[in-house]
């Protein structure tokens, strides 16, 4: 190994000419200078993190990489319900609202709060939906989700989250980057940053949306922030082409086109050679990662090689845009070495505003589209000996209100709730998670937390913890100064882990 | 008492101390380097260095002994750091008599001259045995060893720094759980050694008792209790314990303290006789947890560089588990064709391989024997292979398995026969093989810890399928 390093940094030596070191000066000092005028905007960092020392192929942006420790989960799938789903509805059992149901809301919970349209004096709402407890965890489940009371005890709930934003863009934003303004790394990207990926011939980072639509926030929640782009996530459809213009156009064969790649990695392999620039090594691995995607992605995204059985396990079918097939392509691509699948779902927005955001109508539509998927998902990791090392988590970007949202001061039409950031339901599972914990509790009505309060950074340093990260070492220099995920903030979730 | 100025004065001594520290030491450099070169422009600073360290260590001793009026010390480990303290200041202007110039000398001292090295070496020997029972004094009898790294306090035979329970719910309260936090947050001034406040919190019966302010612990009222107000003192109090620069006691051991105090601080009890509330259960369980042993990686050599060149060259993923430790993650997620002759290149760096991917190749019960080699293999993946009964029974010397796939293998019940033997297994996933109920049942019963998973999940249909809103 040492020899290895030496030969290398002595071929290296050798190869710089003094003509080369001249032009490397001029373009070092002209870009000092640069740097300076541009306030710091290009770090010194090639976009490399360490590694451990056998580490080799640093010079791959991509290259699989160690973590701080040894960790207990290899990859993670969060599935996002964009819109906020309703804790009261699923997972927060509150009998004491029902029995305040249609009353006037009191003072006291409204005086200091702002909401996204609740005005004047709300109703209090009764839950819309039948709760029991399920599994030997006894864990609350309402009876919206009748398939996933079978897994409740592979399942570890986070009862009283909170969050500080109460509209979907910044809320999905902080839930991803740890921030609610543009401009940071998501959680998936820090992971790829940190880990790299184990297939190389598939990204390590993938994004699968229901129905192809974008969340609120827009693609910054899956991008690379101030990362190297290289980070960020890759967008698969399940339709289509499933990476934009993966397929060759026509009259490219792939025999030309492995011609044509060659062709260019041999100049820049020259390149290399004639002046060492470790830019060059990345590109020429770039080249060849495309060429592998353009086979092994299709593969990997083909869900009609699926016997039968796992097609009725997760409802899927062929060819839909669905959260179902979401799903399964999900536990496909952990089963291929992806570090981080993430999962967008729409719909979640329950104002009552009209049939498709009302509790009782449009809200359950939702829960059966997720209901039996995300329990298969559950099932099939563990039947394969994947849930052990996969993180699975589950949530919105905040919760809902006890209170009938009233907009403008009127009566709804429909039973719906506003939004809610003081205290809201997520779940984890797999991936070094306790089963069947309950964490954290809200009041008697949920609407704010009494015990076990759980910050969203907390949630990120749990993740990047069980992914074998310490969250307050793990930083990106930019500007001046080391960024974290979790900015300044963040404990681990101990009750959890 | 007439404390003002013996205690104010006392309270210099760990200032003054360090000064004779330094200085005779100091001297001792100088005259070993005259030792080797006589005549050398170092030896007159000999003299001079020796007679600033005997004049500190004279005000040392002085200070050290007023401070030690104030009480709270352990008194065998106390006289001891006393009368050595006080030899140093003696042997020191002794040996500076020694070392002054030749003319200035009393005649009755000049035949000692020869030995004044010895003298001082001597010197310095006492000055180190006096510095190693002052820390002793004020650091507590642990302090070095307790930093040690974990593996090596484990070789030695030292108690663990965290406390790792196995069983929280059989645990004896006192004496698992709240008497380890008292000994390695206080006992170091209040204890065997030291007994500073007249309390002493190193038995439970001296715990109860209380100190010099009275009773400390009342059973059954937490926020009567003096200790639990002292914990919770918000930080910069001057009553707050552990006092400032200290290593503070975290708010989860804290809870667990008041928890003991809230149900009456009983001597004898298990934590499954006592009512636990709610917010302590998660922090019961993770004393169970502790760092779980595989994730605790040891310090090993480096696996042979040539041999992981050369699994790199065929397209396998060879990953170090942490970034500084050697243990790696062999995969070969990008090599479907791997083979049975493949695994000599795995052979060649057994002794670092802890996690193996071979799911989806070639292999057959052949690797399986190869694999049997690995002998700190932790994880083993081996789905939708070829490998079946025969392989199984290879895998004998591997005792550190604890998570085995062999999903889509050609493995029975007999092959699982051969798994008992296995001491570390934990978890086995046997979806979509051709082993039955009774095979299944036997190994449960040979490792009743086991986990099993035969998958073949299904999720019945129900209305709630099918039904739109």
């Amino acid at each position: 190994m040492e020899k290895l390093l030496k030969e290398a940094r002595e071929a290296e030596l050798k190869a710089i000419t003094r003509r080369h070191f001249l032009t490397e000066c001029v373009a070092g000092v002209g870009s000092i200078a640069l740097v300076s005028m541009l306030g710091g905007c290009f770090s010194s960092h090639s976009g490399v993190r360490k590694g451990g020392d056998l580490l080799m192929d640093a010079l791959n942006p991509l290259a699989p990489r160690s973590p701080h420790f040894a960790a207990r989960a290899k990859s993670v799938i969060y599935l996002h319900m964009a819109g906020a789903p309703s804790q009261l509805e699923l997972f927060d059992y509150k009998p004491e609202l029902h029995k305040l149901h249609n009353q006037l809301c009191p003072q006291s919970l409204l005086a200091g709060k702002k909401f996204a349209f609740i005005r004047g004096v709300p109703k209090m709402l009764g839950p819309q939906a039948a709760f029991r407890q399920y599994g030997e965890s006894g864990a609350w489940l309402s009876d919206h989700l009748p398939h996933f009371s079978k897994v409740v005890d592979e399942v570890s709930f986070l009862k009283a989250v909170h969050t500080d934003q109460f509209n979907h863009g910044p809320a999905q934003l902080f839930m991803h980057t740890g921030h609610a303004r543009l401009g940071r790394p998501s959680i998936g990207s820090w992971v790829t940053y940190g880990l790299g990926t184990e297939n190389s011939n598939l990204p390590g980072f993938v994004v699968l949306t229901s129905g192809g639509k974008t969340p609120d926030a827009g693609k910054s929640v899956w991008g690379s922030g101030f990362l190297p782009s290289v980070y960020q996530g890759v967008q698969c459809r399940s339709h289509g082409d499933p990476v934009l213009y993966i397929s060759d156009p026509d009259g490219m064969s792939r025999d030309l086109k492995r011609k044509a790649i060659d062709a260019i990695n041999t100049v820049n392999r020259e390149e290399y050679e004639t002046y060492k620039d470790p830019e060059i090594l990345a590109r020429i691995a770039q080249y060849e990662m495309a060429y592998n995607m353009q086979v092994a992605v299709p593969e990997v995204m083909d869900i009609q090689n699926e016997p039968e059985y796992i097609h009725e396990l997760y409802g899927t079918q062929a060819g839909k845009e669905s959260f179902a097939n979401n799903c399964l392509l999900a536990r496909k691509l952990v089963e291929q070495g992806v570090r981080f699948v993430q999962l967008f779902d729409w719909g979640w927005d329950s104002h009552g505003t009209g049939p498709d955001t009302a509790l009782d109508l449009g809200f359950r539509n939702k829960c059966r589209e997720i209901d039996r998927p995300m329990t298969a998902l559950l099932l099939d990791l563990k039947q394969r000996g994947l849930l052990d090392e996969t993180l699975v988590v589950w949530g919105g970007e905040f919760g809902r209100t006890p209170m009938q949202e009233n907009r403008d001061n009127k009566d709804m039409p429909f039973a719906g709730r506003d939004h809610h950031p003081d205290a809201y339901t997520i779940w984890m599972a797999g991936g070094g998670i306790r089963k069947g914990v309950t964490w954290g509790e809200t009041d008697e009505i949920g609407f704010s937390a009494v015990s076990g309060r759980t910050a969203v950074h907390d949630i990120h340093a749990t993740m990047l913890h069980l992914l074998g990260f310490d969250h307050e070492k793990f930083t990106y220099e930019f500007q001046g100064r080391p960024f974290r995920l979790t900015d300044v903030e963040g404990h681990l979730i101990e009750a959890i882990i | 008492m007439e404390e003002f100025p013996t205690l104010f004065l006392g309270r210099w001594h760990p200032l003054f101390v360090h000064l004779p520290i330094g200085m005779l030491i100091m001297a001792f450099f100088l005259a070993l380097l005259n030792q080797k070169k006589a005549g050398s422009p170092l030896a007159p600073a000999v003299a001079v260095t020796l007679l600033f360290g005997a004049a500190s260590a004279v005000l040392a001793s002085v200070s050290g002994y007023l401070l030690s009026l104030g009480g709270g010390y352990d008194t065998k480990t106390l006289s001891l750091h006393q009368w050595l303290g006080i030899s140093v200041a003696i042997t020191s202007i002794f040996t500076w008599l020694l070392y002054r110039r030749p003319s200035d000398h009393p005649g009755r001292l000049r035949p000692l001259r020869k030995f004044r090295f010895l003298f001082l070496s001597v010197m310095t020997a006492l000055l180190g045995l006096a510095g190693h029972f002052g820390g002793t004094l004020t650091h507590g009898p642990d302090y070095l060893i307790e930093a040690l790294p974990e593996q090596t306090r484990r070789l030695m035979g030292w108690q663990p720094k965290q406390l790792v329970i196995e069983n929280v719910q059989e645990a004896f309260v006192y004496a698992s759980i709240i008497q380890p936090i008292l000994k390695q947050r206080c006992e170091s001034c209040h204890g065997t050694k030291k007994k500073e406040g007249e309390l002493a919190l190193h038995t439970l019966d001296m715990l109860l008792q209380g100190g010099e302010s009275g009773q400390v612990v009342v059973p059954g009222k937490v926020t009567e209790s003096e200790l639990y107000r002292r914990l919770t003192l918000p930080e910069g109090d001057d009553d707050r314990m552990p006092p400032k620069g200290r290593t503070p006691i975290s708010s989860d051991q804290i809870k667990l303290i008041a928890w003991w105090i809230g149900v009456g601080a009983p001597g004898d009890k298990q934590v499954k006789d006592l009512e636990q509330p709610e917010d302590i259960q998660p922090i019961l369980l993770a004393l169970e947890g502790g760092e779980k042993e595989e994730m605790t990686l040891a310090d090993i050599p480096p696996a042979d560089a040539e041999a992981v060149q050369k699994l790199r060259a065929k397209g396998l993923k060879v990953i170090p588990l942490a970034e500084t430790k050697n243990q790696l993650m062999v995969s070969a997620v990008n090599h479907p064709e791997f083979t049975d002759q493949d695994m000599e290149l795995l052979t060649a760096i057994g002794e670092n391989v802890i996690q193996l991917k071979l799911g989806n190749t070639r292999i057959t019960d052949n690797a399986m024997q190869k694999i049997g080699q690995l002998p700190e293999l932790q994880r083993l993946h081996v789905e939708n292979t070829a490998v079946g009964d025969i392989g199984l029974t290879k895998l004998r010397a591997c005792k550190r398995l604890t998570y085995l796939n062999l999903v889509n293998t050609k493995v029975t019940d007999q092959g699982l026969a051969a798994l008992r033997e296995l001491p570390a297994l934990e978890r086995i996933y046997l979806y979509r093989t051709a082993t039955s109920p009774q095979g299944l049942s036997a190994l449960s019963r040979a490792n009743p810890k086991l986990a099993i998973d035969t998958g073949n999940y299904q999720l019945a249909v129900v209305p709630a399928d099918t039904i739109v809103y």
